[in-house]
């Protein structure tokens, strides 16, 4: 499997259609969850995902498989592309963070919900408080390379995540009822 | 603040297993039409700029260059030539045919008792000598800029003289003075005061007889 991919990969590198549809494939699930995950909706994630598959397919002279696998490679150009259209839909403000004291939230509530519905909860989030929790909780990015990515600082980064749990716990504790 | 709390795993694991829409088909096409574009092209869906706006614009800029030479030399013409051919013929009660020549820029024969102001130009008109001074000046200068003591600029009212229906109609009309007969001759406003050694009575004299001579 990782020999085909290799070789798919060198197809790739000469320019194979075939290969780069072939390569898409394999790969068009793995990369569309991510995509979904920053996405508001499946019709942008779409074109998060067209767009990382072009930039992919451009440069992928330059993958160093020494550097890294490929699945690694190709997630965080999905990631930047996201973070572009985020960039690009809405304007990053400077927060201070905040001190108050986090909220809990209680796991057995999130066990209970499926997968779509805790998307569904997260898209509801602001768009800068949506991309850094998901940076943060999920993609594991730390708050200096958050702020990196979002040409933020890293206090306004932890504002964002501090909002995003307030905003979460409100709505779970709301579901809860 | 900078660590990740349980939930927040759930989460994690849980957006893990959330079904991909089936769009492969369609994203493939989009992502094939980008790749056959050539790069920094415009793609579809893509919002960067691309090498087609310029050159839509050099279009759009090369017409309205063509268009405003086309509409600049297309009106030099119409405004640029001759009207005084009339201010002879005004001074000119009798004439016989060797004065009348047709115009030459236009090929079209004149009315009899027309004289010519092309390749005759500096030929005075019979018995009239001081019309010829100013016929000559006339030609020089711009039709709108005749000298104000000029008294053509006096005699005659304004004309567009880039009219099509006066052009067209110029060898029609009658000898009395092209300047101050508009396209639908109006008496009205006609105010000819003459040339210098032509009084009002020569104008009306002079249409006059040639429509007689005409009808006998």
């Amino acid at each position: 499997m990782e020999q085909d991919l290799t070789n798919i990969i060198l197809d790739c590198r000469e320019g194979n259609r075939k290969a780069q549809e072939q390569l898409y494939r394999q790969l068009y699930g793995f990369a569309m969850a991510i995509a979904m995950r920053y996405a508001v909706d499946e019709h942008e994630a779409a074109d998060i995902l067209g767009h990382a598959f072009v930039k992919m397919f451009r440069s992928i002279r330059s993958f160093d498989a020494s550097k890294g696998n490929f699945h690694g490679w190709l997630k965080r150009i999905v990631i930047n592309e996201s973070l572009d259209h985020i960039k690009q839909r809405s304007q990053l403000t400077s927060f201070a963070p905040d001190t108050a004291e986090e909220p809990r939230i209680d796991n057995s509530i999130i066990e209970q919900m499926d997968a779509a519905a805790i998307l569904a909860l997260i898209r509801q989030l602001p768009r800068a408080t949506h991309a850094v929790f998901v940076l943060f909780a999920i993609d594991g990015y730390t708050h200096k390379e958050i702020a990196g990515q979002l040409n933020i600082s890293e206090g306004t980064s932890k504002w964002h995540l501090s909002e995003a749990r307030k905003i979460l716990q409100q709505k779970i504790n709301a579901l809860k009822i | 603040m900078n660590e990740i709390r349980p939930y927040e795993q759930l989460i994690a694991a849980k957006l893990e297993q959330v079904a991909v829409p089936d769009m492969s088909d369609s994203i493939w096409a989009g992502i094939e039409e980008q790749l056959d574009a050539p790069p920094g092209g415009r793609g579809a869906g893509d919002g960067g700029s691309g090498f087609r706006v310029p050159g839509w614009w050099g279009i759009v800029a090369v017409a309205v260059v063509v268009g405003l030479l086309l509409w600049y030399f297309g009106r030099k013409e119409t405004v640029a030539p001759p009207p005084p051919r009339a201010l002879p013929t005004q001074q000119a009660p009798a004439r016989d045919r060797e004065d009348s020549v047709g115009p030459a820029e236009s090929g079209r024969s004149v009315g009899p008792g027309r004289v010519e102001t092309g390749g005759s130009r500096n030929k005075p008109a019979r018995g009239i000598p001081a019309v010829q001074t100013d016929s000559l000046l006339f030609h020089r200068v711009p039709v709108d800029s005749v000298r104000v003591d000029s008294p053509v600029r006096q005699a005659a009212p304004p004309v567009k003289v880039d009219s099509p229906a006066l052009q067209r109609n110029r060898p029609m009309l009658p000898d009395v003075d092209l300047y101050s007969t508009p396209v639908v001759p109006s008496p009205g406003v006609r105010k000819h005061k003459g040339v210098k050694g032509i009084s009002d009575d020569d104008y009306k004299l002079s249409a006059g007889k040639d429509s007689a001579r005409k009808r006998n």
